[in-house]
């Protein structure tokens, strides 16, 4: 009986053995080719992470007339094996430059490749001298980024400066209620990069009493440009068990606006009584995720993109209800023509609601 | 592998070579250095290890990256029934830590792993010098890759919940008077489920919008490769026995467009005790 296990065994054991090391070969095997740590592995690297996953392609197509294999003929012919890194930097941040995404970037251990056209192509709409004299000296602060202060007219006015620090609930209780006096509020975000989602989020939710369908996202489910997975809803909830806020608010943007912070301009201009003035904002419609080139660089591109509430793109930003720029003569004279306009509107409206 | 990662390995060699004569001097009054329980028996094996991890993912792209690893480990063997088919039972507990560099050096992952899995074990040979035990397994494993340089895709996870084949084989000798033992094991996946994200899918999605059903895929032999094997050799020392050996531990997977694979190969070093079980029954 013995004998006849020991050949059962001796059959069986090489056999899954065998198996198991095809089996793990096979897995070991590049599923895609790797490449190699030179100019033009690095290159063809790069280009190959943003063709597969960047998420924008077809609308950065449609509206800047980007067409990426074309981005590869193009600036394949100036990568050669005895260029510098710093050469190879230079040519792969201008061929990300082409999407004209905030949210790619190429970092390396010297520097950060970035599109920075929001700064540079439109007007800034954004004075800090001048926010910083409205604010005083004797503003409140509500968490790294969160300044408020009641102005003169009764109107209370909060600058959020980011949104990578989430106050906590109670902190915003706290300010709410010492601007309940007030007959309105004023949330300036311009110049507002993003930061955490979640604290987004969280202010939102202080200015509805019901559940709200703000937009959809989704993600990338296949290397092709369209391969996208189904929409998914993303609804406000109120925040029902903290202070609401059911006077007027104006949000004022302008490009600055960015990120999460244009994920937070879009889910208020669906809440009552809120009213965006500004500019458009600068779009970053899109979840960035990084990925890593063989000379160690990282790359950070938008792979999830998000929708309004009308399946629209959000990547090219989010206009507002009044379009307003900054008056030269105002900013000499040390005047914020967005937060002037903004107690305008909201006493018009307390006279005439 | 990196310089420090080698004299790392090099103090550590010293070290135990060092320590090595002291433990290896086998007390010669013991009859054998390995049986297989018996009823009313539990043999317990703890050990830790030192090695070297690598890992490949691309999900977003490409990551390759190897480093040091550090590892506990624990083995518990029963004997429930020795006459009933499977009446051998096996748990093997561990929980590895590996701290990872890419090639350029310029980005670093923490691997963070749990694994359990439990066999039962059919007496296939039992001679006066070798055990083989056969028999099939369940495991439950769980783990994470911390990437520190990454953007919204810092941590990927990983989730095994499969049933496999688990063998045990000793072999029993003796240099002069001194009983050793020679252990190797194994454990691999045959079918089980797993957790791999569709493409680029955020693992966030998967909390925010409750789509785990994307993620979760059937894994076999063929598309998620699972083996962890183990071989050691066991002597006495005084009144308790000492175990070392090496072991290597793979899990990779081709699921949802990407691959993913880990790889750690360590040497172990731990002690083997004992136990009867008091049968408090009247």
């Amino acid at each position: 009986m013995n004998r006849r296990r020991l050949y059962l065994t001796l059959v069986l054991c090489p056999v899954i053995l065998l198996g198991l090391t095809v089996s793990c070969y096979s897995n070991g095997r590049d599923m895609d080719a790797e490449y190699a740590n030179t100019p033009m592995g690095n290159f063809t690297s790069l280009w190959t992470i943003m063709d597969r996953n960047y998420c924008f392609f077809d609308y950065k197509k449609q509206e800047l007339g980007v067409d990426w294999d074309e981005v590869f003929d193009r600036y394949s012919k100036y990568i050669s094996d005895g260029m510098g890194n710093r050469a190879l930097f230079e040519v792969l941040c201008q061929m990300l430059a082409e999407l004209r995404d905030g949210h790619v970037n190429l970092v390396s251990s010297y520097d950060v490749g970035r599109s920075w056209h929001i700064k540079k192509d439109y007007a800034t709409n954004f004075s800090e001298d001048i926010r910083r004299d409205y604010l005083g000296t004797d503003y409140v602060i509500a968490g790294s980024g969160y300044y408020y202060k009641i102005l003169p007219d009764n109107i209370g006015y909060l600058a959020v400066e980011s949104f990578e620090y989430r106050p906590s609930a109670s902190r915003l209780n706290t300010m709410f209620l010492q601007m309940m006096i007030c007959n309105g509020l004023i949330i300036d975000v311009r110049n507002n990069g993003g930061g955490n989602s979640w604290a987004a989020d969280d202010l939102a939710s202080r200015f509805t009493e019901k559940r709200v369908l703000t937009g959809y996202s989704c993600y990338k489910k296949g290397p092709g440009h369209n391969d996208f997975s189904k929409l998914e809803e993303n609804w406000l909830e109120p925040d029902m068990y903290n202070i609401r806020w059911i006077k007027p608010v104006v949000v004022l943007t302008n490009r600055g606006c960015y990120s999460t912070t244009n994920e937070f301009v879009n889910i208020m201009r669906y809440l009552p009584n809120v009213t965006l003035l500004g500019d458009t904002t600068g779009g970053g419609g899109g979840l960035p995720f990084s990925g890593e080139l063989p000379n160690g660089w990282t790359v950070r591109f938008s792979s999830a993109p998000s929708y309004d509430a009308s399946m629209q793109q959000i990547e090219g930003g989010v206009a507002p209800d009044v379009r307003l720029d900054m008056d030269e003569a105002d900013i000499k004279a040390g005047v914020d023509t967005y937060i002037e306009r903004a107690r305008k509107l909201i006493n018009d409206r307390i006279v005439n609601p | 592998m990196t310089a420090s990662c080698h004299s790392f390995k090099k103090i550590l060699a010293v070290v135990i070579m060092a320590f090595l004569p002291a433990f290896v001097m086998p007390a010669a009054g013991q009859s054998s250095a390995w049986e297989l329980p018996g009823l009313r028996e539990s043999i317990k094996a703890v050990s830790v290890g030192v090695g070297n991890i690598s890992t490949r993912e691309t999900y977003m792209s490409e990551l390759s990256y190897s480093g040091i690893s550090a590892s506990f480990n624990e083995d518990i063997w029963k004997c429930h029934s020795p006459q009933s088919m499977f009446g051998y039972g096996r748990s093997h507990t561990s929980v590895l830590l590996g701290y990872m560099y890419n090639r350029p050096r310029s980005g670093r992952l923490l691997y963070l792993d749990f694994e359990y899995f439990y066999s039962r074990g059919w007496k296939a040979v039992h001679t006066k010098a070798s055990d083989l035990l056969l028999g099939p397994a369940a495991m439950f494993k769980l783990g994470g890759l911390y990437n520190m340089s990454g953007s919204n895709n810092l941590a990927t996870g990983e989730g095994y919940l499969s049933l496999g084949l688990c063998a045990d084989y000793t072999y029993r000798f003796r240099i002069k008077e001194h009983p050793f033992a020679l252990q190797a094991g194994m454990y691999s996946l045959l079918a089980g489920a797993t957790i791999a994200p569709e493409y680029d899918q955020p693992y966030w999605y998967m909390y925010k919008y409750g789509q785990y059903g994307r993620a979760i895929h059937f894994a076999w032999t063929g598309n998620c490769p699972a083996v962890n094997g183990q071989v050691a050799l066991v002597c006495p020392v005084g009144k308790g026995r000492l175990r070392m050996g090496c072991s290597l531990d793979y899990l990779g997977n081709r699921l949802g467009g990407h691959v993913t694979r880990v790889a750690n190969t360590a040497f172990t070093i731990g002690y083997v005790r004992t136990f009867e079980l008091k049968d408090w029954r009247l």
